[in-house]
């Protein structure tokens, strides 16, 4: 086989070149379609392999007429490529003024058509014959000889304003930019316009007829060809360093984020962030746990809404509206049901970056679990909520800023209306202004403490209504916030029932003291008597006298005011017996303890004498007087004497009755009641007291019990001991007479 | 010697108006008085010559000692005794009968029952 001659092998060569370039750049295009400056030299390309496959057989053919046509329809092929280079240097370096497409391809077409028109090609306006030539030892090569087309200077006037184009867009990138840029567009308009000249150039002498030589243009593309293979393999190389540069990046943007999910997740929290112009946000894993979603699941807003819990949604909606219109803070509390679990408390907090025209760019943030801080908020409200007494949270200026739902129904004012109302405001009128300076004063001394115990303290609902409350205050500190609670409970049921019981005393102390008066009922009319007897007397003794001769009235006067006398002491009798009768309210007033004694032994007198009891009294001088309500003390006296006295009923010698007053520690009265009878069994000196005990046969045991409630009731003590000499003593102290509100022990 | 045929009545009792109700009207009818606020009293101050008769009050305190009960049961040998008192039961007639009186008489005291009663009393010793 005969070796294949180098113009064979250099045009087929040139060929494939031109193929793969135009293939590799195709299949680049074909992928990347947006790229189409990779479509433009592909067709570049395979105008060029076109234009070799079509040089060859103008070399080889023998025919001029076939060489006339061979070339006719060579400048179709060449139109194109001069074409897509200029579109090709538009889309690559994208540097040149809309102006020159118009002209360049206006021209192009003229020249096309130029040559389909005017004679037999561009170049020749007819070929008259081919010579055959040679060239270093290679096969003939046809070379034509004929008349040229003097439209060639169309193809001239392109090529010219090709070159011109191509300097202006040098010229504006080198202005502008990169030092690769620079390079590439330098080194691509460079070999465009010397394959330009080159094949302008020979085409001219050739259709002229200067040098006899074929017409060739493919050599001329392989420049281009050269320079287009370097490019593509700088491309390669730098996009294989930024591929190696983002993989690192990648790694090193992963680790970080591994890092602080990795220290957010220790917390609690999630990350996400979310780029408006991507669809999907992204979610650290721990934002993808708090989320319940899964690690490999898509993010779709509205499956997500749907685990939100139906309340919030709306919330949830709102606040990132409120953020899209505003300044781009979120911050929103919500619930979200997760897989398999019960409901879990987020919180968002995080930022939406805008545009200028404000439209959203970027957003990023946080998402926090606060089940916990929540669980623990709920137990807590649930069990304020839950306690008895209304609790108001009341801060250092004095406006409440909680209220538990007894509150709201003790004093008429739902919760929200509660919040941020004036403390003063639950107070009736009166009280008002001083309650500012007391919660001044104890704003200096904060310290927990009851008030109203004891006292009428008053409270008002909504409507004017009065509470009677008792309220506990604790101040307690939050942050750097002071903060006070108070409890407050109505007592007004508690003071119902002790206004109650106290009714009921003063009724058992007043039918114990009608027992002890019907006890009493003979010495009583003894009492009475002895003013009658006098009264009888004085009257008979008067008339008497009137019946004298004559009536001596002088004595009749004495007698009268004699009667009088008598009259008042009966009636003072009888005065003291009522009010010892009467159920009168407790009434504690100042009272000389020694005026009470004397006016019992006076009651008891003809009692005491009838049982042939002595009374010897010691009362001490200057002893202070007492409080207490003169009836009751009576009543007490008169108990404590009687029972003396019952004492030593069954006794031989002399009975003997002592009543003592003086003056005790802490400058109290105290007074005692002796009598010499057999003593009270140690056992018993306590029990004594309790009701139902007696030592008496069918008695009811009332007398000391009542009588250690009446001294109770006056804030005093009652007590017995047994004399040494024989005999019991019972005891009793009052406080001194003070100006205390009800009477207190110290 | 008395206006009434010398008689003295003694009038012991501690309660101020009765003593002196039970005096004057003694006195209105003519009776010789003398009064007495305890029975110490009486017995220390007491002229027991002269003839008349004791009004007592048995419901004093100090009364119902046993040693004043023997002495005034002495005096009653001379001057004999009425007792009067609110008071009208049994103890009160234990000590009526202890201190040896030969009447009693309840309060209040009607004028001509005390004066028959005084009369009654000393008929035995005014007369022979």
């Amino acid at each position: 086989m005969a070796p294949m001659d180098w113009i064979h092998a250099g045009w087929t060569g040139m060929t494939v070149v031109s193929l793969m370039l135009a293939f590799v750049y195709l299949s680049i295009w074909i992928r990347q379609r947006r790229l189409g400056v990779y479509l433009t030299f592909a067709l570049c390309s395979l105008s060029a392999a076109a234009i070799a496959i079509f040089e060859l057989f103008m070399m080889r053919t023998p025919s001029p007429e076939v060489w006339a046509q061979l070339v006719r329809w060579l400048h179709v092929p060449l139109a194109a490529l001069l074409v897509n280079l200029v579109l090709f240097v538009r889309l690559q370096f994208r540097a040149s003024r809309r102006s020159w497409t118009a002209p360049l391809i206006g021209v192009a077409l003229a020249v096309l058509a130029a040559n389909f028109l005017t004679g037999v090609n561009l170049d020749f306006r007819e070929v008259a014959s081919l010579e055959s030539i040679r060239i270093w030892n290679s096969v003939p090569i046809g070379v034509p000889v004929g008349e040229p087309n003097p439209w060639i200077i169309l193809g001239t006037i392109n090529a010219l304003l090709m070159i011109a184009f191509l300097i202006d867009t040098v010229v504006i990138v080198r202005q502008r930019g990169s030092v690769e840029e620079r390079q590439s567009v330098f080194l691509v308009c460079v070999s465009i316009i010397v394959f330009l000249v080159a094949a302008g150039t020979w085409e001219l002498i050739v259709s002229t007829g200067l040098i006899v030589a074929p017409l060739l243009v493919a050599p001329s593309f392989l420049g281009i060809s050269l320079v287009m293979a370097y490019l593509i393999g700088s491309e390669i190389l730098r996009a294989s360093e930024m591929a190696t540069s983002l993989v690192t990046a990648e790694a090193r943007l992963l680790e970080t984020e591994q890092q602080m999910d990795l220290a957010a997740s220790v917390s609690g929290q999630g990350f996400w962030s979310w780029d408006t112009t991507g669809t999907e946000p992204w979610l650290s894993p721990t934002a993808r746990f708090l989320l319940g979603i899964a690690p490999d699941e898509v993010f779709e807003w509205e499956t997500y809404l749907e685990r939100v819990a139906p309340d919030d949604r709306r919330r949830l909606g709102s606040a990132i509206n409120e953020a899209l219109h505003g300044d781009g803070n979120i911050h929103v509390e919500f619930r979200i049901a997760v897989r398999g679990k019960d409901v879990r408390w987020l919180v968002a907090l995080g930022k939406i970056l805008f545009r200028h025209d404000h439209a959203p760019v970027h957003s990023y943030g946080v998402v926090v679990d606060t089940t916990e801080r929540k669980m623990a908020d709920e137990r807590f409200r649930l069990l304020v909520e839950s306690m008895p007494s209304a609790v108001l949270l009341v801060n250092d200026s004095g406006a409440i800023t909680f209220g538990n739902k007894q509150a709201e129904s003790m004093f008429g004012y739902a919760q929200e209306q509660l919040i941020g109302m004036d403390f003063e405001t639950l107070m009736p009128q009166g009280y008002r202004s001083g309650h500012a300076d007391f919660r001044r004063l104890f704003a200096g001394d904060p310290a927990a403490r009851n008030i109203g115990t004891g006292t009428e303290l008053v409270a008002e609902r909504r409507g004017g209504g009065a509470i009677m409350v008792e309220i506990g205050l604790t101040p307690i500190q939050i942050g750097q916030d002071h903060f006070t609670i108070a409890s407050i409970a109505d007592i007004g049921e508690r003071k119902r029932m002790e206004r109650e019981a106290a009714l009921q005393r003063d009724e058992l102390a007043h039918l114990s003291r009608v027992a002890s008066l019907s006890a009493l009922s003979s010495s009583l009319a003894h009492e009475l008597n002895q003013p009658l007897t006098a009264i009888l007397s004085n009257a008979q003794a008067g008339a008497r006298f009137l019946a004298h001769q004559p009536p001596d009235a002088g004595e009749v006067a004495i007698s009268f005011t004699n009667i009088v006398d008598n009259a008042k002491r009966a009636g003072d009798v009888i005065r003291k017996l009522r009010s010892m009768l009467r159920n009168d309210r407790t009434e504690f007033v100042r009272l000389p303890i020694d005026d009470v004694v004397r006016e019992v032994l006076q009651i008891l007198r003809s009692d005491l004498i009838d049982r042939r009891v002595e009374v010897v009294l010691e009362l001490a001088a200057d002893l202070p007087p007492v409080k207490g309500d003169r009836v009751q003390l009576q009543q007490v006296l008169l108990n404590l004497m009687m029972n003396a006295t019952d004492a030593m009923a069954g006794i031989a010698h002399p009975r003997v009755l002592t009543v003592c007053t003086l003056l005790a520690e802490h400058g109290e009265v105290e007074v005692q009641v002796a009598d010499n009878g057999p003593g009270i069994p140690e056992p018993d000196l306590a029990r004594i007291f309790a009701p139902f005990v007696s030592g008496k046969k069918g008695g009811m045991g009332l007398g000391l019990s009542v009588c250690a409630m009446l001294v109770q009731a006056h804030a005093g003590m009652l007590w017995a001991t047994n004399n040494s000499a024989g005999g019991a003593t019972l005891h009793f102290r009052l406080p001194a007479y003070s100006d205390a509100l009800s009477p207190e022990r110290a | 010697m008395s206006a009434s045929g010398g008689l003295i009545v003694h009038v012991v009792d501690d309660d101020d108006g009765v003593r002196t109700g039970f005096t004057r009207l003694l006195r209105s009818a003519g009776l010789d008085v003398r009064a007495y606020s305890t029975a110490d009293r009486f017995l220390e101050e007491v002229d027991s010559v002269a003839p008349g008769c004791v009004l007592l009050d048995i419901t004093m305190p100090g009364i119902s000692g046993p040693e004043t009960l023997q002495r005034l049961k002495g005096k009653r040998n001379v001057l004999p005794v009425i007792v009067v008192s609110a008071r009208d039961n049994e103890a009160i007639h234990k000590l009526t009968h202890e201190v040896g009186a030969k009447m009693f008489l309840r309060k209040p005291v009607d004028d001509q029952a005390l004066l028959d009663a005084i009369n009654w009393v000393t008929k035995d010793s005014s007369g022979a």
